[in-house]
């Protein structure tokens, strides 16, 4: 059975690109590009994983951990943002996120290793 | 010189008759008339009465006389007396009035007497032979017949000669004792005694005094002719008297016996003469008599005082003696008084000397205190002034100040602390209360009560500096605490606690760190797309010429050194921004280094580095591992980076007493000596690291540089060019509260 990778992310380039990339590797990646998006699949069917950026217009990547937090929804989220903040990284953490990885510190091809981990 | 005829022996009778009768008329003799005197009786009776009676003719011949008559007038006895002529006894006398005029013989009382007129006065004779001075009172009384005519006359002489000397004597003595009481420097009073002695008792007078070794001194020398003044004292200079001498002034010194020497014959005073010199001066000073008499005070001699008679021929008899003596006496008292005075002077000196001087002390005493005064004034006036400075200080600091002494009383506090805290009391109503009478005051302001009073009391346990501990109030203001110990070497005086209101900081530091967060991210965003479509392009190559290929490496290699520059300058702003405050953690260093090293692992490989590790047992310590990691990490990308193939890295940990050394060592182009200095400098490339690698961000080193001293620590390094660079981090070896 296919696992399924929701991603949430608004800028088209890298949204379009991560699908691409993750695609090679044998998994069903669904994007959307907003928090409000997010919530509404989730409801609709909760993913294996969440790839989720923090910055997004209508609904941002915190209160998409908060929501999943409050429905009890336990798949692995992963942070990847372009903010690097201990702040920040320290909230997602505190919030259930899995891992936190800054986009420009990373190559594209890098991304999978780095979730691959957290598909049981 | 004829014998005058003796009158007829009843005539010789009956004038004895009548005279008897004179004689005892004022004795009242009632039967006396009616008495058979007979001439033998007279005589006898006459005889017997020790006034001198002569009976003078009316032509002045001497008709009887007794024998005190003859001792009067120096006649050995009245035989000669009466058989000497008048003109002749007259010559052998001069004779003065009582006030030692020269009488002339027309106004004797017996001349006047046998004019008629009974007469008397007081008499003094010197007999020229012997120079001997008698007194007489001289009563003349002519006895006349019936017709008036003197018949004869009837001379009493009534001898006053010793009163007179005593008299003369005690009014001399009375002079002396007022010449010695006159001066109390004893040897001005000697010399005035001797002027006084001199011509009156003695031609020549000389005072000795004997001094504490024994030795006379002559004090004193006076003579009736003052050439020979000098003689004496050349005579006692020249032949001084020996103090072996059993007489003379020795002799009178050690026996405290006077001498007298009434006639000084010449072969006396060839005896005493030394020498023909001294012969020839003492006959020169012709010395006849001479008394030496002791001067002596409380039993003891003090000198002695020599009485010379010579010009005068007089002879020193006895009485003379008695008085000189009586004379010595009183100079002896006289010195005695001296000496005494000059004790008492000299104490009284001493006395008056010595309270000038406690005077004086006195004064010093009372200066040095005023002094003092003055300087303990002045020095309060600087404590109060500067009290005063430091209350001003404390009022006028532009934070919250509270200043305790070292039993947390409060010594001063501000307006700024008693608003932060919104006390109610002015500050000066504050001081000298204990700080937990208003602490409850104080924790209902702050947000968190209890941790509040927890750090007091930490901070009252160690009592050592605290900087910028953070306090949030209810409302919603943030100060910055610090407390200051104040040590005056080892004792501890006092403590301030200063309050900063740094919510307005705290904001500003918010904004900025927003900021930078949200503009790195608007860096990040597009350099994402840049980066990722260059690898996605890179995946493509089969399409591209090769030099595209290199052009699209170079593209993509640059978004990664941008990349590493956006992150290394939010490191910096957040290190220099303060907001990277270290922990404290239990860290393995061997095990931080290891974990580098692997993760460094891959990268070496592939640039064909050789990676060696170095460890020294497993050191763990205190510090933030975080950051060291992060350290020892920016050094070892720097080696990696400049670095060529084929090279070697070498990580050394070693182990010292104190301290934990992490030495990264490398095989690369090593600093430029002349660039060494500004190596830690933000932003700054060496020149021929830019040649090596011109992508560098110019932050490592010097976050490594920044980040260490956050820990304490410091980075070093040896470096020479070509060759390679030795950096050192030196960590102070704290051993973690429980191993």
């Amino acid at each position: 059975m296919m696992k399924t990778i929701l991603v949430a992310e608004d800028e088209p380039f890298l949204r379009e690109t991560i699908q691409l990339g993750l695609e090679e590797h044998q998994v069903h990646v669904i994007v959307v590009s907003n928090g409000d998006d997010a919530v509404a699949e989730i409801q609709k069917s909760p993913p294996d994983l969440l790839l989720l950026d923090l910055l997004m217009p209508k609904r941002d990547g915190y209160s998409v951990l908060a929501f999943l937090r409050q429905n009890s929804f336990n798949f692995p989220v992963i942070i990847l943002s372009n903010l690097s903040d201990e702040l920040d990284q320290s909230k997602c953490i505190e919030l259930g996120a899995k891992d936190y990885l800054v986009k420009s510190d990373m190559d594209e091809d890098e991304l999978w290793p780095n979730i691959q981990k957290y598909l049981l | 010189m004829s014998t005058p005829p003796l009158p007829k022996r009843i005539a010789v009778s009956s004038v004895i008759k009548k005279t008897a009768e004179r004689l005892m008329s004022p004795l009242s003799f009632p039967l006396l008339p009616t008495l058979e005197f007979s001439k033998e009786r007279l005589e006898l009776i006459l005889r017997g009465i020790a006034d001198g009676i002569t009976l003078q003719a009316p032509d002045g011949t001497l008709i009887y006389a007794n024998e005190p008559a003859a001792l009067v007038t120096g006649y050995a006895s009245a035989e000669e007396l009466l058989h000497e002529p008048v003109e002749n006894i007259m010559g052998k006398f001069e004779i003065f009035d009582e006030h030692g005029k020269s009488l002339p013989m027309q106004n004797m009382p017996s001349r006047l007497a046998l004019m008629g007129n009974p007469s008397e006065q007081l008499l003094q004779f010197r007999i020229r032979a012997t120079g001997e001075e008698r007194w007489s009172l001289l009563k003349s009384t002519p006895v006349k017949d019936a017709q008036g005519q003197v018949e004869y006359v009837i001379n009493i002489f009534h001898d006053l000669t010793e009163r007179k000397r005593n008299e003369e004597n005690a009014l001399f003595l009375s002079d002396a004792t007022s010449i010695l009481s006159s001066s109390l420097d004893y040897t001005t009073t000697l010399v005035s005694l001797a002027r006084l002695v001199v011509p009156k008792f003695a031609d020549w007078c000389v005072v000795h005094i004997v001094d504490n070794k024994g030795i006379a001194q002559n004090v004193a020398v006076e003579h009736v002719n003052p050439q020979k003044v000098k003689w004496a004292r050349d005579l006692d200079k020249k032949y001084p008297h020996s103090p072996d001498e059993h007489s003379g002034v020795y002799g009178v010194f050690k026996s405290g016996v006077p001498e007298l020497y009434t006639d000084i014959s010449d072969d006396m005073v060839k005896m005493s003469a030394q020498n023909d010199e001294h012969l020839a001066i003492l006959r020169e000073l012709g010395m006849r008599s001479v008394m030496i008499v002791p001067m002596v005070a409380n039993g003891k001699v003090l000198g002695t005082i020599s009485f010379i008679a010579a010009e005068s021929n007089k002879n020193y008899r006895t009485e003379d003696l008695k008085f000189a003596e009586n004379l010595g006496g009183r100079a002896a008292l006289a010195i005695e008084n001296a000496r005494l005075y000059r004790e008492a002077q000299f104490e009284i000196e001493e006395r008056i000397r010595v309270e000038k001087e406690v005077r004086h002390l006195n004064e010093v005493l009372e200066q040095k205190v005023e002094q003092r005064t003055h300087a303990l004034q002045i020095s309060q006036k600087q404590d109060r002034a500067s009290l005063q400075r430091f209350k001003n200080v404390i009022a006028q600091l532009p934070m919250g100040a509270l200043v305790l002494d070292e039993k947390n009383y409060i010594i001063e506090v501000n307006q700024n602390f008693c608003d932060f805290f919104k006390l109610s009391d002015t500050p000066h109503a504050l001081v000298g209360r204990h700080y937990f009478e208003f602490l409850d005051s104080l924790q209902s302001v702050v947000q968190q009560p209890a941790e509040y009073t927890e750090t007091f009391h930490a901070i009252f346990q160690n009592r050592q500096l605290v900087l910028n501990q953070e306090i949030l109030l209810r409302d919603g203001r943030i100060l910055f605490r610090d407390y200051v110990p104040i040590m005056d070497d080892q004792t501890f005086l006092g403590q301030i606690f200063l309050y900063r209101d740094v919510t307005r900081d705290k904001r500003i530091d918010a904004a900025k760190s927003e900021f930078m967060s949200l503009a790195s991210h608007q860096l990040r965003t597009p350099l994402t797309t840049i980066r990722w479509a260059l690898g996605r392009l890179q995946k493509a190559e089969n399409f591209l010429q090769d030099s595209h290929r290199n052009m699209l490496s170079a593209a993509r290699n640059a978004t990664v050194v941008m990349a590493d520059t956006i992150n290394a300058m939010l490191t910096v702003s957040r290190v220099e921004a303060g907001h990277i405050l270290p922990k404290s953690m239990k860290v393995n260093v061997a095990t931080l280094i290891e974990d580098i090293h692997e993760e460094s692992a891959a990268i070496c490989e592939e640039k064909h580095l050789n990676f060696l590790l170095s460890v020294e047992g497993d050191p763990v310590i205190e510090t933030d591992g975080q950051l060291l990691k992060e350290i020892i990490s920016n050094l070892i990308r720097n080696s990696i980076q400049y670095t060529k193939e084929n090279g070697s890295i070498r990580v050394n940990l070693v182990r010292a007493s104190h301290h934990l050394e992490i030495q990264v060592i490398d095989t690369g182009v090593g600093i430029p000596a002349h660039q060494q200095e500004r190596i830690f400098q933000k932003f700054f490339r060496a020149d021929n690291a830019i040649l090596r690698q011109p992508d560098g961000t110019g932050l490592g080193l010097y976050l490594a540089f920044i980040m260490a001293k956050l820990l304490h620590s410091s980075v070093s390094f040896v470096s020479e060019e070509g060759e390679g660079t030795t950096f050192s981090v030196t960590l102070p070896f704290i051993l973690p509260a429980s191993v």
